[in-house]
């Protein structure tokens, strides 16, 4: 198997120079999960550096999905370890992991579909505040009356270009609006690593185009990892790319060396054309 | 495609609650054909199978088979007429045996037709002959889906809905399901075929819908679609 | 057990005295068996409608009850013509007959229309059946208890087998009720009826797309199920006799045994039905027969925590429906409806200085009343309607607040203030308690260890004292006589003994203390509003409209929800305690299930997730009492055939009438039902 990542292997493709000096800010050892006799994802090893830009690609299938779920704690693992900026997380709450900084958008649009634009990003914003409050505060301050909060929010929605409609239900937005609300919610959540499952999903090439450059304009700072069909779209975009594949791992590199790897071509398009 | 067809939707809207999903699909499923429905998730291809069945009611727009109006007949009424729905997730009783599960669908099913007896599908399917007093639960993936598909020939229906037949199988098993489709349509049976894997849609269908956001964006030939690198791309999500 | 046998052993002078002692297993044996029967008989009609419908069936008992009244009826009818004997043949033939029909006519015509909503409206439905059936029996039987139905002499008198003397109705019931389970079981298991009811209990939308109509097997499945309750209830009418009560006796330990079998399995039914039975008859009313009633709810509660799908269930998927809260009703703009909740309380606070010169006193005492069951009602509503944590149990947290207050009262000082700060501290705590065992179950299973948890503080009250060998709660009479003074450390006011004077208007005992109940409640809806718009409630709001997504923002929700649980805890227990400060007694009746029962029946009718409808649905309950109460005892009939037609008809509750009145309007002519979100369709799943 070509190219499994490991601390001590040099990956397949060029390992440049300042790599093995980087502080590795996201890292899974083995990571395994099994659901009843089927391996969805199948001994992962992952080393992601502090301001990377990773992608996960793969065909259908091949638990790119399910590897998110286990690093943002929505499943629990089978085998194997997750570590996060020094610390194991792997038995780590979903919520616990976000309060570390790890934060995560859904395939799926999940939003507060009910409540205002504004409030949606408030909350999020609340929850880096939490601790914030006092007993009292909590349960009695009106939710408008805290700064930092407001200010974040304010902020947030001016970068996702939603200030404007602030106080309309978070429903009424259009398709692209609520993406950008949602990338806003993680945003304002201020995370170290975000994970993006797809966000462009079911996004015109305009869209898509406009929604990637709103992830790297707003979180430009953070490591990113990006789960993403459009390959040409990830090749300009990261910095490294990791190919699964029927859950494993089955190249790991910069994305020239991805494009000239075997591999992975087979796997892509594998059974397309007898 | 000749004549009437057998299925046909006309500018059918659909969805669940105030949320729209389906908006103006419209297609047609000859007898004997296979047609694809392909789309990226949350594209609304099971929403439009089950507006088919009946599962969701549309609000607007018609569906008709073999020339009645269908529309917004329940699911029970829509099997009895011959249309069998093969849900994603398979959905076998998991705590029935497999001889149960066959025995169910042949109480159902299509009142006007007699389906196959439940030897000869046990005969069809090897693998569940020697598993017929085995709960539905312990069957593998891939014998849950051949379990599905023997459910649909003993019902007697004549026209089949798969969704996602090939969901989460090793490849070999794959293939195993795309034989048991081609034999499906082998006994004159139409299949309406729901898949996220184009490349099993592209080999096994004489016809390709490709949904994007609940509406009919494309449709055509599988040499057509395999030559059509833009749709492949931004509605598909798969490059040559 | 282990104690007792010892024991004898030790006692035992010979082969002669384990004879006896062996002959005492042996009856004791049989005793707890026989129990045992008629809870299968019960329990598998309760488990398997709700394996196959996921209907909660509180009136269960009811048809139960119904079973043996109407055998009265049939012996009644048929005695001067047959004699007793054949008669009560005939009775055990025809009368679960015509129960099983009842059973098939409710399922048709009230369940069926609310498959797809959240199963606590199946729950509220049959609750509101529990009300009317009740109450028809006591129209046509009346109250009195009857006398054991007469039997065949085949089956009546001992008879002596291996030395033993033995009850043949003991018998007979062992042999037909095991024959009749037996018969069941073969039925599911062997028939095609059987199969396809099995089929669907697992997974009901499959079964219509095979082109099988599930919907006229529920109807027979409820009808089986009534049937076997209804038979279980003559035989035991054949032995102890017929009161309207037996149905609400029976209910409660038939769901600890649905529960412990497993929701949904009849296996787990039989089974559980027989141990509950023998553990209860044979062991634990002989040698613990202090605790024997909590016993049972303790084992619940474990079975629930441990495995909420019973010994023999499998896990209900979480499926149905939202709860239909009246948020958005129309019930007049925000501004307005805070004029008129403004005019209200003014014209509330105006009122008992009128009392004794425009209208009785008595009226008074009533508002009181009304008052504080609005405040309860107010704290479900927090953690129901805005949570969507169904307690059945909240009847524990009113209870705790009399019960602790009184015992305080009684025992330590006559100080309100005290005893109220106790009653409040420990409310929270026991709440704190309560939400930690219970939030991290879901669904019906909350439900089920809720009403664990209020049973078994319920039993507790009333064995207390004869565990502890002196008077605490008074057992199941109550404490009474319970007088307070407003203060501290002996320096405070009694109400009784001052009277405030308004102009020319007096104001004195009840009549002040109205104006603490208006108090209450006025700043109970100020406080909850409040913190529903403070960063605490700000989350909960977020967790009700979609709890991943607040999961992945960093809340936890279940700290969210015990918290919320908390303060509703406390302002329950605030009404409890309340109420005793007024009327100066507690009863075990105080704690009584159906006290939760009715609390849901307010938040409903008024519209809950609201804060506001509550109050509403508890004035609207107890005018409707009120108002009925002039022309007939048996109101309950009326009150709650209105409940259920609002189940049906108006489940947001009143406060959702004017949206309602409109919509009828606009739509009249078009014949569109209202959609309704549906179980079988979970837009999640799409793709």
């Amino acid at each position: 198997m070509a190219g499994t990542e490991s601390s001590t292997e040099p990956e397949s493709g060029a390992a440049t120079e300042s790599e093995s000096r980087a502080e590795r800010i996201l890292q899974t050892d083995g990571l395994t999960k099994r659901f009843g006799a089927f391996t969805a994802v199948d001994d992962v090893d992952l080393s992601i550096e502090r301001g990377e830009f990773r992608s996960i690609i793969g065909p259908n299938g091949a638990g790119k999905t399910t590897l998110f779920n286990l690093l943002s704690g929505a499943l629990p693992v089978s085998e194997g370890s997750i570590r996060f900026d020094g610390t194991d997380i792997t038995d780590l709450s979903p919520q616990k992991r976000v309060h570390q900084g790890l934060g995560r958008s859904f395939q799926i649009l999940n939003i507060f579909e009910e409540l205002t634009v504004r409030e949606n990003v408030r909350l999020a914003a609340q929850s880096v505040h939490r601790d914030d409050y006092g007993f009292f505060e909590s349960l009695f301050k009106p939710t408008d009356r805290h700064e930092p909060i407001n200010a974040r929010t304010d902020d947030v929605l001016e970068r996702i270009d939603l200030a404007s409609v602030d106080e309309e239900e978070a429903a009424a937005l259009d398709y692209g609006g609520k993406r950008r609300l949602e990338i806003g919610m993680v945003l304002a959540t201020d995370p170290k690593v975000v994970l993006f499952d797809e966000p462009t999903a079911g996004m015109s090439i305009e869209e898509t185009e406009a929604t990637i450059d709103l992830i790297e304009d707003v979180l430009a700072d953070q490591t990113l990892l990006l789960i993403e069909h459009d390959i040409e779209l990830v090749m300009d975009l990261s910095d490294r790319i990791t190919v699964l594949n029927q859950g494993e791992v089955i190249a790991s590199g910069p994305p020239d060396a991805i494009a000239a790897d075997q591999a992975v071509q087979d796997a892509y398009l594998g059974g397309m054309v007898e | 495609m000749s004549a009437d067809p057998m299925l046909s939707l006309s500018h059918v809207d659909a969805g669940y609650g105030e949320t729209g999903i389906l908006t103006d699909v419209s297609l047609d499923v000859g007898e004997g054909e296979v047609v694809s429905l392909v789309g990226r998730n949350g594209a609304g291809k099971t929403t439009t199978l089950r507006s088919i069945v009946g599962i969701v009611e549309p609000t607007a727009g018609s569906i008709e088979y073999r020339g009645d109006a269908i529309t917004g007949l329940d699911a029970v009424d829509t099997a009895k007429r011959g249309i069998a729905l093969v849900p994603e997730e398979r959905r076998i009783f998991p705590e029935l045996t497999v001889r149960e599960n066959l025995e169910l669908a042949a109480y159902g099913g299509a009142t006007d037709a007699d389906g196959l007896s439940i030897d000869a599908v046990l005969d069809t399917f090897e693998n569940l002959a020697d598993r017929t007093d085995n709960d539905g639960a312990s069957l593998s993936g891939g014998e849950q889906q051949m379990l599905t598909i023997g459910r649909a020939l003993v019902s007697g229906a004549d026209c089949i809905l798969l969704d996602e037949p090939t969901e989460g199988l090793a490849p070999y098993i794959v293939q195993d399901v795309m034989n048991a489709v081609r034999d499906l349509n082998e006994r004159g049976i139409t299949v309406l075929l729901v898949e996220q894997n184009v490349h099993v849609a592209l080999e096994l269908a004489d016809r390709n819908y490709v949904l994007d956001r609940g509406e009919i964006v494309w449709e055509g030939g599988s040499s057509e679609l395999e030559a059509d690198e833009d749709v492949l791309d931004r509605y598909l999500g798969v490059s040559l | 057990m282990v104690a007792g046998t010892s024991h004898l052993l030790v006692e035992g002078l010979g082969p002669a005295f384990l004879d006896g002692a062996l002959a005492i297993w042996i009856e004791r044996l049989l005793n707890g068996l026989t129990v045992g029967v008629g809870y299968v008989l019960v329990a598998a009609g309760l488990s398997v409608i709700f394996g196959v419908m996921h209907v909660i069936n509180f009136a269960h008992g009811e048809l139960y009850a119904l079973g043996a009244f109407f055998a009265l009826a049939v012996v009644g009818t048929l005695t001067p013509i047959f004699g007793g004997g054949i008669a009560f043949v005939a009775a055990l033939l025809i009368a679960p007959l015509l129960v099983g029909l009842v059973g098939m006519a409710m399922e048709r015509f009230t369940i069926q229309p609310l498959y797809g909503r959240n199963p606590l409206y199946h729950i509220l439905l049959t609750f509101g059946f529990v009300i009317v059936i009740t109450d028809l029996i006591k129209i046509i039987w009346g109250t009195a208890n009857r006398p054991p139905i007469p039997r065949p002499d085949v089956i009546t008198g001992p008879i002596s087998i291996l030395g033993t003397t033995v009850n043949t109705y003991s018998l007979f019931t062992l042999a037909f009720g095991g024959v009749l389970t037996v018969c069941v079981w073969a039925l599911l298991e062997h028939t095609r009826f059987g199969l396809i009811v099995r089929a669907g209990s697992q997974d009901r939308q499959m079964i219509k797309n095979l082109g099988i109509d599930i919907d006229h097997y529920y109807s027979l499945v409820f009808g089986l199920g009534a049937a076997l309750a209804a038979i279980a209830g003559i035989i035991l009418a054949g032995e102890r006799g017929v009161s309207p009560g037996m149905g609400g006796n029976i209910i409660i330990p038939a769901f600890v045994i649905v529960v412990l079998g497993g929701l949904g399995s009849f296996k787990g039914a039989a089974i559980g039905g027989l141990f509950v039975g023998v553990l209860e008859e044979s062991i634990l009313k002989v040698f613990f027969s202090e605790i024997a009633g909590m016993v049972i709810f303790f084992l619940m509660i474990g079975v629930l925590m441990v495995r909420p799908q019973g010994l023999f269930g499998t896990e209900l998927e979480e499926g149905g429906g939202e709860l239909l809260t009246g948020r958005g009703g129309g019930f007049l703009a925000d501004g307005t409806r805070f004029k008129l909740g403004l005019a209200m309380v003014a014209l509330l606070a105006v009122l008992p200085l009128l009392a004794g010169s425009v209208f009785s006193t008595y009226y008074v005492t009533l508002l009181v009343r009304i008052l504080l069951w609005a405040l309860f009602a107010l704290s479900l509503d927090f953690v129901m309607g805005y949570t969507g944590l169904v307690s059945l149990g909240h009847v524990l947290f009113w209870g705790l607040g009399a019960y602790v207050t009184s015992v305080v009262l009684v025992h330590a000082t006559a100080s309100a203030f005290v005893a109220l700060a106790i009653a409040l501290a420990l409310g929270a705590l026991v709440a704190w308690v309560v939400g930690y065992f219970s939030i991290r179950v879901h669904g019906v299973y909350f439900a089920m260890i809720t009403l664990a948890f209020a049973e078994l503080f319920y039993r507790l009250v009333q064995d207390v004292d004869a565990a502890l060998g002196w008077e605490l709660t008074g057992g199941s009479d109550g404490l009474f006589g319970i007088s307070s003074y407003y203060g501290i450390g002996g320096v405070g006011i009694e109400l009784d003994e001052i009277a405030l004077f308004v102009g020319p208007f007096s104001l004195t005992g009840t009549e002040l203390f109205f104006y603490i109940a208006l108090g209450a409640l006025v700043a109970a809806f100020l406080i909850t509003r409040r913190m529903l718009q403070s960063p605490f409630g700000s989350v909960l709001v977020a967790i009700r409209e979609n709890e991943e997504r607040a999961r992945f923002l960093g809340y936890d929700p279940t700290v969210y929800k015990r918290r919320a649980f908390v303060v509703s805890g406390v302002f329950a227990t605030l009404a409890g305690s309340l109420f005793v400060f007024e009327q100066g007694f507690v009863t075990p009746g105080s704690v009584h299930w159906l006290k939760s029962g009715e609390l849901i029946v307010m938040v409903l009718l008024g519209g809950m997730g609201t804060l506001f409808g509550p109050i509403l649905g508890a004035f609207a309950f107890f005018g409707l009492e009120e108002a009925l109460i002039e022309y007939t005892d048996r109101w309950q009939l009326v009150l709650g055939t209105i409940f259920i037609l609002f189940v049906i008809f108006l489940p947001r509750g009143l406060v959702s009438l004017p949206e309602k009145l409109a919509s009828l309007v606009s739509e009249r002519g078009s014949n569109e039902p209202e959609p309704e979100p549906t179980a079988d369709i979970r837009p999640g799943e799409d793709d």
